[in-house]
């Protein structure tokens, strides 16, 4: 089975009023990086993961989660 | 207002995208045409092609750019698609190297023709696969 990473960056992003620029531009990446997260096409580091939560105001459990049977989604 | 880092390294982004397809293309092209060895080409159009070539590579990489613009510009979804272009590239060498050993049986032809179009290939699939990639990642 394949296992993928989902996450709610957009909505999160959404509920803080924040266009995909303004939040590349806090956390120092491109809207290309951003907007690759927000389309499932590109998995963030861990990094990456921990600066996009602590600037969206959440853990990085609540952002991504993986999709499978066993994984209960979050929130 | 003001143009931000963020605004000119998405600007140089979608430039070097473009660009990588165009310098991609243009290898084929004058490469193909070297080909015809009726068009002779000497060691200094080989001199031109390299230097161009890392000229371009050297830009791309945001060299001659400030640390916070270069770290954008190379951030982690760059990182990715430039690793999976070279990955593209490297398989298309190798499998242009076993239909240039294959091509052996039917034609004949030297060592320089088999190295520039094996090199051809890959450079310019890396290129391309760059470009492209790196595209459709910023398409909203």
């Amino acid at each position: 089975m394949k296992e993928r990473l989902l996450n709610r960056i957009r909505e999160k992003r959404e509920q803080h009023g924040l266009t995909q620029a303004e939040l590349a531009h806090r956390i120092g990446v491109s809207r290309k990086t951003v907007n690759t997260i927000e389309n499932l096409v590109f998995s963030p580091s861990a990094l990456l993961a921990i600066k996009l939560a602590k600037e969206l105001g959440s853990t990085v459990e609540e952002l991504f989660w993986i999709d499978d049977d066993v994984s209960p989604r979050p929130g | 207002m003001p143009i931000t880092i963020a605004d000119r390294a998405e600007r140089l982004a979608k430039r070097r995208a473009t660009l990588a397809v165009v310098m991609g293309t243009l290898l084929i092209v004058t490469q193909a045409q070297r080909m015809d060895h009726s068009v002779t080409a000497g060691p200094a159009s080989w001199i031109i092609t390299g230097v161009v070539l890392v000229a371009f590579v050297l830009w791309a990489s945001g060299l001659f750019r400030n640390g916070a613009l270069r770290g954008i510009l190379n951030d982690e979804s760059s990182d990715l698609n430039r690793r999976r272009s070279m990955m593209i590239g490297f398989w298309n060498m190798h499998a242009t190297a076993v239909v240039c050993y294959a091509l052996t049986f039917l034609k004949d032809y030297g060592p320089r023709d088999a190295i520039q179009i094996i090199m051809t290939v890959g450079i310019s699939s890396a290129f391309i696969s760059f470009g492209v990639s790196e595209r459709v990642s910023a398409r909203s």
